[in-house]
């Protein structure tokens, strides 16, 4: 077993400095990604720097034309939230579908955009809504946060502290779950705002992406029907044993359908 | 090392932990609160499930110092001044309780959700339950009972689902939960890795990973100087026989010369800390010359082949097991209709939440000289100090396990004692013995006691799986329909070893035809040694997987011959008076036809229709039957010795035991012998303890497998209260002043027409007597023919059918089961509470083998190494289940039962590929479902699927009768 020397975090500078001193320390938010990856040796941290007293890191509100969540707001706090669900409704569906009571119960915001897990379905929310992630040093757009498998525009001693989602007139998220894990195996963000339509994808490639041909389609006709006939491709979708490349292509067609038809009947 | 001050159940605590410890070791280890589970160390199963400040929360993964300053509740909290808590007292009721170790995390888990309900006033709802749950895993109980509990603790009026059955004796056919269900639900119940002996060292092994190769050098000099270890053995050190086997002893204990699977064991480490043993097995070097693999069953059998066992003597063939019956051209030439398919079953996981765990204890060990003082619980009373080689393992064949340990260690038999623990689910799966000759070595070599626990990985790579197999079957038939001859070949992947590969792939070459009475038969089956992990036992014995190539073809027969499906299994099923292949008549108890009407009845209730649609989603329902042996048969000795003893307790009343080495596996066998021994003595069945699996304290039950316990062992239970009834009787004759013969026991009171004497008063006088109280009985069970010589192979047949509606998306082939419609004759229900446990547990299992299962093997390496990648049924696909319980009374078996522990697993997976076909037209060849697959071959128009999940290559082709 791994050995790790366990701190907690009192203030945000605090935390940032542990970083910056030790290379090899990691935060800890809910530990559900960081810890079975530790456990299983996928990781070896000297010392895990806890965010948990950071309350000012935690909760949601509405700032003019976004809402804004806190790094450190567990799954289950979105999925109850009422401030969220008027807001954007599509993330509380989102949150109330990951993992179970435990991982929900733990798990944060946060955690999972910092591990940009392929097939995370935060990741596909933040991207198609156009949200901006506010670390301790800068704003950065979704669209320059996820870089790659696993991977994102975080420096080492960077902290997230909050997201802010711009609302959207309409959403919906609907993943295809992994039989075992109930990870996405394909799961589909799609949005409509007054700068039109956009579908952000998840689970089907080693990062979240834009499905911008069927962007196209919906700009004229917001409306499942308008993608029928339209056949998905992409070069670089995951082909494992869970699914081919293939299935993936007919899921993300099947997933976006269900995401419009929901979006468009939600309002 | 810091500070952690936190409540837990309402206690203080403040220790000093080390950083890097989790809320699991904490409780587990530094508090000894062994309620709390561990499955998978890896935030996969949920059963470590612990609330912290009121929200539950998997301790394997939460850092001990994250507690500092909260409230933590466990199991052992749950229940208040004896008084259980509304979920503890509804996992009882409902029999959501079988082996229990998934129990303690399940209750938080639904503690969690319903505290948090109530604070806000709601009513808890069955997705509520479902989404909570999403990734807490049980592999026992099916779901629907802990829904069901979880509904009824909420305050709902939900009533434990327990079918009609008929008429129940005192105790017999009562439904009453398992008697050690309290222990388990109150976190009182200790699996292995619960106990802790003074002085108490840890053992890891070192594993070949690689799967084939000969071993050059074994080097462990490196290991041996890491501080804090105390034992570093290889084959060199074995003082005894170094190999073990079930069947046949053909699997070394330690390697020496080869190792033919990456889960070989080649040296084992004992030391003061789980992690000195884990480092230590880095510091082994091994050298090996790598040799090419065989990881392909037929070109396993070509002449030139690697071969994995260089002195076996038909090279790679393990077996081959041959039926003949009658004169297969002569019954294809009176068939009108013919279909002749190939199907493929993959190698499966049993996934018992438990992984393997043996403690090893020394002859003369002594807790003193560490400290300590001797756990008088553990090792049963004063009588029993460890005076022998003591192995505290959960194990399904305990003097097995005692025989093979003391081969290994060159002791006679009588210097070794086992003694069997609680077993966090088995399924066949822990047969095999694993760690316990291990543990026994290290602990003689240490001289203290040693305790080797498998991490779920390894559990994952050792033990021997469900076989993987290829099945070309040839089904011929008359235009009216009657079945007139079946051809099979069927090809095993046995893996490594022998394991029981023999038994199991007899018994999928026995069934090859279905329950069916087929006049013309030919079958030939080969069992194959390859570089895979080895298969053995599990649930269903191979029958499982020549069901789902035997009810495949019988729908498709049907289509072709234009007749409704149920109609034609009903022409053609065994009956009283039919032949099976192996050439038994049938002379009793064969409930197929009523099973068969049962599921029909219900299934074309109201508005019925094979299939229809709901916007996208389509719904078809399919049917398969199904039978499986109860008991070893084939001519092997099948018997079981119990003993029971009757005394007065003067608190109590009278009490009574019996005492048998069969395990319990959460199958609820303790129930049903107390059942049996309580109708026997007119005891309420509370009275009456069982005491399972301790060599030196418990008779030889025999195996617990082929689902021969409540039939072996039942009778062997009862006929031993009854011998202790004879010995009673006369002093009540003498009380009342009647003839012996005429007593009867019932309540509590020994009664000669209105005369009646209590049992107590009787014990009484047999106290002032010297009477002995105490009776052994050896059952035999009735005696079995070898295959081939036409006779009865096997002493009783249990039965079922079972309807599935699945549900199927045809935007993207998702496969629901949505609903079971089973019927099962199970001779005669001795608990329904229990025995309906079996049948969810059972159905919900079959539905992984049909949707989700397959453990992969790549070359020899497992794929599915790790619990994230075994796709096991969890609650989000429970279906809801109809059951009914038919009861075909067998002469012979205790009350009439036959037995049911396979049963309800055999039939499941071939009635949703029929489903499958009859919704979309796409007959699937190959399991599990592939989604991907079906998906195209919907789009396609296509007629079948040879590709499942985790496939690669299409299915070979194979001729009847084999290559040769
Ligand atoms: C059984 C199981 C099922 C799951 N199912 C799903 C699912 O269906 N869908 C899904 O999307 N996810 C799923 N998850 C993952 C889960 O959502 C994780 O909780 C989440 O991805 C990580 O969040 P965390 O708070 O636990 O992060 P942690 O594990 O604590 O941290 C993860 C990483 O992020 C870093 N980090 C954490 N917080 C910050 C921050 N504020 N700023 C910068 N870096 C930070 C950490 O240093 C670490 O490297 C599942 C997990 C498990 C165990
Ligand atoms: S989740 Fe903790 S042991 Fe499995
Ligand atoms: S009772 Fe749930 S795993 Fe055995």
């Amino acid at each position: 077993m791994h050995a790790f020397e366990y701190q907690h975090a009192e203030t945000i500078e605090g935390a940032a400095e542990f970083l910056t001193q030790d290379n090899k320390a990691q935060l800890l938010a809910g530990g559900m990604t960081l810890l079975p990856a530790l456990k299983s040796s996928l990781v070896a941290p000297t010392a895990l720097i806890d965010l948990k007293g950071l309350i000012e890191l935690k909760g949601a509100c509405v700032d003019g034309d976004a809402l804004v969540i806190g790094a450190l707001t567990t799954h289950v706090e979105v999925a109850e939230s009422e401030v969220i669900n008027s807001a954007i409704p599509a993330l509380t569906r989102l949150a109330a579908n990951i993992g179970d009571a435990q991982v929900r119960n733990r798990g944060t915001l946060g955690g999972s955009l910092a591990s940009n897990d392929p097939s995370a379905d935060y990741p596909a929310a933040v991207l198609g809504l156009e949200a901006v992630i506010r670390t301790n040093r800068r704003d950065i757009p979704a669209a320059e946060f996820f870089t790659g498998k696993f991977e994102t525009a975080l420096q080492t001693d960077e902290i997230i502290l909050a997201v802010r989602f711009p609302i959207p007139e309409q959403a919906a998220y609907v993943k295809f779950p992994n039989p075992a894990s109930h990870f996405a195996i394909v799961g589909v963000m799609v949005v409509r705002d007054a700068r039109g339509p956009r579908i952000a994808v998840t689970g089907a490639s080693a990062c979240v992406f834009r499905a911008r041909e069927l962007e196209d389609a919906l700009r004229t006709d917001f409306n499942e029907h308008a993608l029928d006939g339209l056949k998905f491709h992409r070069e670089d979708l995951i082909d494992d044993l869970y699914a081919t490349a293939e299935y993936r292509a007919h899921l993300v067609m099947a997933m976006a359908r269900r995401a419009v038809a929901m979006a468009s009947t939600r309002g | 090392m810091s500070r952690l001050q936190m409540t837990v159940n309402g206690q203080e605590v403040d220790i000093n932990v080390d950083d890097s410890r989790y809320l699991s070791q904490v409780l587990r280890d530094d508090l000894r609160m062994t309620g709390t589970k561990i499955g998978c160390n890896e935030a996969e199963c949920g059963i470590c499930t612990v609330l912290v400040d009121g929200t539950p929360v998997v301790s394997c993964v939460y850092p001990a110092l994250k507690a500092n300053g909260r409230r933590i509740e466990t199991i052992e909290g749950l229940d208040q001044h004896g008084e259980l808590h509304p979920l503890q007292q509804a996992f009882l009721d409902h029999g959501a309780v079988q082996c229990g170790i998934c129990t303690p995390g399940v209750i938080m888990t639904a503690k969690g959700l319903l505290d948090q309900k109530s604070a806000v006033g709601e009513t808890v709802t069955e997705a509520d339950i479902k989404s909570a749950l999403k990734d807490s895993y049980c592999r026992c109980t099916g779901y629907q009972s802990i829904i069901n509990a979880i509904l009824q603790a909420s305050g709902q009026n939900v009533a434990p689902y327990i079918p009609a059955t008929q008429a129940a004796g005192q105790t017999v056919g009562q439904p009453r939960p398992n008697p050690n269900s309290l222990a388990k639900i109150t976190g009182k119940a200790r699996f292995t890795d619960d106990y802790n002996f003074p002085g108490m060292l840890y053992a890891r092994t070192k594993r070949a990973g690689i799967p084939h190769g000969r071993i050059l050098s074994i080097n462990t000099a490196a290991a041996r100087k890491l501080a804090g270890v105390h034992a570093v053995l290889t084959h060199a050190d074995i003082p005894g026989r170094n190999l073990h086997g079930v069947v046949v002893a053909d699997w070394p204990v330690l390697c020496a010369d080869k190792v033919r699977y990456v889960g070989d064991a080649v040296a084992i480490v004992a030391a003061d800390t789980p992690e000195i043993a884990e480092a230590a097995l880095e510091l082994i070097e091994v050298d090996y010359q790598v040799l090419p693999i065989v990881s392909d069953v037929i070109a396993a059998l070509r002449p030139n082949s690697t071969l994995v066992h260089e002195t076996h003597a038909e090279g790679n063939l393990l077996k081959h097991i041959k039926v003949r019956k009658g004169d297969l051209n002569a019954g294809f030439a009176a068939a009108d209709v013919v279909v002749d398919q190939t199907y493929r079953t993959p190698t499966t996981e049993h996934l018992f939440l438990e992984p393997e765990c043996s403690i090893g204890v020394p002859a003369g060990y002594n807790p003193t000289k560490f400290g300590g003082n001797c756990d008088l619980l553990a090792v049963r009373g004063e009588r029993a100090k460890h005076d022998k080689t003591t192995i505290y393992v959960g194990s399904q064949i305990p003097y097995t396990d005692r025989d093979q340990a003391a081969a290994a260690l060159g002791v006679p038999p009588d210097r070794v004692r086992v003694v069997a623990t609680l077993m966090g689910g088995g399924f066949g799966g822990k047969e095999d013995i694993v760690g316990q000759i291990h543990a026994a070595l290290l602990a003689e070599a240490c001289k203290r006691p040693v305790k080797m626990l498998y991490t779920r990985q390894e559990s994952l790579m050792v033990h021997p799986k469900r076989h993987a197999t290829i099945i070309r079957i040839r089904t011929g038939a008359t235009s009216e329909g009657k079945l007139t001859a079946v051809e099979a070949t069927l090809y095993g992947d046995g893996g490594a070893y022998a394991s029981l590969s023999d038994k199991v792939l007899t018994r999928a070459t026995t069934h090859a035809t279905g329950p069916y009475d087929v006049p013309h038969v030919n079958v030939d089956c080969f069992a194959v040694f390859t570089n895979n992990v080895p298969c053995g036992a599990f649930r269903g014995f191979g029958v499982t997987q020549s069901c789902f190539a035997v009810e495949s073809n019988m729908d498709m027969l049907a289509e072709k011959l234009g007749l409704d499906p149920v109609e034609f299994r009903r022409m053609n099923a065994l009956d009283v008076g039919s032949v099976t292949a192996t050439g038994q008549i049938l002379r009793e108890s064969a409930g197929l036809n009523e099973c068969i009407d049962k599921v029909d009845f219900d299934m074309r209730g109201q508005n019925f229709r094979w299939t229809w649609d709901e916007g996208h989603l389509r719904y078809a329902w399919g049917l398969a039957v199904g039978y499986k042996n109860t008991g070893l048969g084939g001519g092997a000795p099948d018997k079981a010795t119990a003993e029971v003893e009757v005394w007065l307790d003067r608190q109590k009343g009278p009490q009574a035991e019996v005492r048998i080495s069969s395990a319990e596996l959460g199958q609820g066998l303790p129930g049903v012998l107390a059942a049996c021994v309580g109708e026997e003595l007119g005891l309420p069945a509370e009275q009456v303890n069982v005491l399972l699996g301790d060599t030196d304290f418990c008779p030889d039950g025999g195996p617990t497998t082929a689902s021969r316990q409540s039939y072996v062992s039942g009778n062997a239970a009862r006929l031993a209260a009854r011998a202790v009834a004879a010995k009673l009787a006369p002093l009540a004759a003498g009380f009342l002043g009647c003839d012996a013969a005429t007593l009867e026991f019932i309540d509590g009171e020994i009664i000669a027409g209105e005369e009646s004497v209590s049992v107590a008063e009787v014990l009484t006088l047999a106290e002032a007597s010297a009477t002995s109280t105490v009776a052994q009985y050896e059952y035999w069970a009735p005696k079995t023919e070898p295959l081939g010589s036409g006779g009865d192979m096997h002493f009783a047949f249990g039965f079922c059918a079972q309807a599935v509606l699945c549900e199927i998306d045809m935007r993207t082939a998702e496969v629901n089961v949505r609903q079971v419609i089973a019927a099962h004759d199970v001779g005669r229900a001795l608990n329904p509470l229990t025995l309906e446990g079996q049948i969810e547990g059972g159905i919900v299992m079959c539905i992984g083998y049909a949707l989700t299962e397959h453990y992969i093997q790549e070359q020899g390496e497992p794929w599915t190494n790790v619990m994230a990648r075994y796709k096991t049924p969890s609650i989000v696909h429970a279906p809801k289940i109809i059951s009914h319980i038919v009861e075909h009374n067998t002469a012979d078996g205790p009350f009439g039962a036959k037995g049911v522990g396979e049963l309800p697993s055999i039939p499941t997976s071939p009635a949703i590929t029929n489903a499958i076909y009859r919704a979309t037209g796409v007959r699937v060849r190959s399991l599990p479902v592939d989604q991907d697959e079906l998906l195209k071959a919907i789009r396609t128009s296509a007629t079948e699927v040879e590709l499942a999940w985790g496939d690669r290559d299409p299915i070979p082709t194979i001729k009847f009768g084999g290559e040769r």
